[in-house]
């Protein structure tokens, strides 16, 4: 195992993984059988909180990071407001988001600000 | 090796696996994609090396490119990572886990990983997934959706059952049209449409179709599908469920939401449009041929002198038939040559020559040519849900 390089703070870490998990401890060694017989269990990272301050930031913390992180609209491409708002309306009328009409276009208006483009 | 001696103690004795994210898992490195709003974080999740992390809920990573280079395969703890919903499930016992193989069938049947690996053939096909919205970032004008380079996607070597063969022995009833594929992947609300994806049963029989098991002689990792997923060699990796747990035969074409509505493509011609237009919709399927430079990454300064450039091709499941490679921008080109075969779903491997002069600049480009005929051309596919693009991609490089 100890020849395998793996890149740097994972390396400990995965080692013990791929030990656990009976991994192939190398390519060469393909006849090692896949080994499913276990619970694998995962702690995931945390999330960013990227919603910064300003009118209507109360809003997208409150609706915008139910279903998905914050990170979400921030690598989009910068969005025109119609589009802010074709997004919003979208998470409302096909993912379901509980919005109230009167809320989208305060919600558009933020993430114009946020990642906008006129 | 000595693995055996580390599968004996402790955690692995009673069959649980805790696995970390790591204290810095979110690394203070950045990587910027090379289109606007591309600064991106490099991120260890679980099981994982560092990637390049696109959402963190639900996970979505990319392979950074470089990586395409180490080998034809994409090891499994850089390969890329697409969720939809954030219900995943954060522990999954390999030992409980079942598929239920239901619906038009003579027999309900639910089927542990160990029946899948015992009663079918296990088969392995190497196969290329790859995100329906690689290479999304790079649409202009830009689409909303995941904002990939041309990272997500991989090549692995898969081996489970055929989904025929379990099909088979569940027992399809006359008047089946599609197989419905769920996994324990979930709405964080329920008014979220359920992740659901179906295949027509023509192509859901085609002996490529896997339930797998193992990925590059390992088990999955977690974040790709621990312990089953579908793989549909060729097709747009939205068909590959993760977890999958439920096959479901159905009498009619499916009309849930990431059928109907979601991963569609204009029917008419090639599939792609002008900005604006409006058409009507097929569900996407089969992957477009495609190329790149792996050895090499844009704006790289090289020494003078000779050298191989190197890259990787792959297509929709013709297999890859040439390659040529311009160091001219496209303005002549020249046959490259293939690496070793592994079938039609793989990435094919090439290289060609490069002759560099001192104090110049050289557009690289390559171009692959599929065993069914299709080429990629310089023209730039536009669709609305920013899916297919496979135009020549290029890149510069200078001499010092
Ligand atoms: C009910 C759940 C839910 C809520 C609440 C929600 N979203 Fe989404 N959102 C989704 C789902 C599901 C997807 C992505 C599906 C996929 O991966 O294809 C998504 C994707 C997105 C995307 C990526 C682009 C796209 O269209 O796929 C953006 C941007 C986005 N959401 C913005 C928002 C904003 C802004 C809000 C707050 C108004 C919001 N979301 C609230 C469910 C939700």
């Amino acid at each position: 195992m100890r020849n395998r390089s793996l890149p740097g703070a994972a390396a400990s870490a995965l080692i013990a993984i791929a030990a656990l998990l009976g991994f192939a401890s190398d390519s060469a060694a393909g006849a090692a059988p896949p080994n499913p017989d276990v619970t694998v269990s995962v702690t995931l990272p945390p999330e960013r909180q990227l919603f910064k301050d300003g009118p209507g930031a109360g809003l997208a913390r409150a609706n915008c990071q139910t279903c998905h992180s914050s990170d979400y609209i921030y690598t989009q491409p910068p969005l025109s407001k119609a589009q802010w708002l074709a997004e919003v309306t979208k998470m409302k009328n096909i993912y379901g988001a509980p919005l109230e009409e009167s809320q989208l276009e305060p919600i558009a208006a933020y993430l114009v600000t946020q990642n906008g483009k006129t | 090796m000595r693995r055996s001696s580390f599968l004996i103690g402790g955690a692995a004795a009673s069959g649980l696996a805790a696995l970390g994210a790591g204290s810095n898992a979110l690394a203070q490195e950045t990587i910027t994609q090379p289109f606007v709003n591309g600064s991106r974080p490099l991120a260890t999740f679980p099981q994982k090396r560092p990637l390049i992390l696109l959402t963190s809920r639900p996970p979505q990573l990319e392979t950074p490119f470089k990586v395409f280079d180490e080998g034809v395969f994409t090891p499994n703890d850089a390969f890329f990572v697409r969720w939809h919903l954030a219900g995943i499930p954060t522990s999954v016992d390999g030992r409980a886990f079942r598929v239920k193989v239901h619906g038009l069938v003579n027999r309900t049947l639910e089927l542990s990983v160990d029946q899948l690996r015992r009663d079918f053939q296990p088969v392995e096909i190497p196969a290329v997934c790859q995100c329906s919205g690689n290479s999304r970032g790079f649409f202009d004008p830009r689409v909303p959706g995941g904002q990939w380079a041309n990272g997500a996607m991989g090549n692995a070597r898969w081996r489970g059952a055929r989904l025929r063969d379990v099909l088979a022995r569940a027992g399809v009833k006359a008047g089946a049209v599609q197989v419905r594929f769920n996994g324990l992947e979930r709405p964080v609300l329920q008014t979220t449409p359920d992740f659901i994806k179906s295949l027509d049963m023509d192509v859901a029989t085609s002996p490529d179709v896997l339930i797998a098991y193992a990925m590059n002689d390992g088990p999955l990792p977690l974040l790709n599908g621990f312990p089953v997923r579908l793989v549909v060699p060729g097709y747009f990796a939205t068909y590959w469920v993760k977890m999958l747990d439920d096959v479901e035969v159905i009498d009619a074409v499916d009309q849930n939401f990431w059928m109907k509505t979601a991963y569609r493509i204009p029917a008419a011609g090639d599939g792609c449009i002008k900005p604006g237009q409006t058409t009507p919709t097929v569900p996407i399927t089969k992957m477009r041929v495609r190329s790149f430079i792996t050895s090499l990454a844009d704006g790289d300064q090289i020494s003078p002198g000779s050298r191989r450039v190197q890259g990787i091709a792959f297509d929709g499941g013709s297999g890859i038939a040439r390659v040529d490679f311009s160091a001219d921008g496209g303005a002549t080109w020249t046959q490259a040559a293939l690496g070793g075969d592994y079938g039609q779903y793989s990435f094919r491997q090439w290289s060609s020559p490069l002759d560099a002069q001192a104090g110049q600049s050289y557009r690289l480009a390559c171009r692959a040519t599929a065993h069914d005929g299709s080429v990629q051309t310089s023209a730039t596919c536009w669709t609305p849900g920013g899916y297919l693009r496979n135009n020549i991609e290029s890149l510069s490089v200078h001499t010092s």
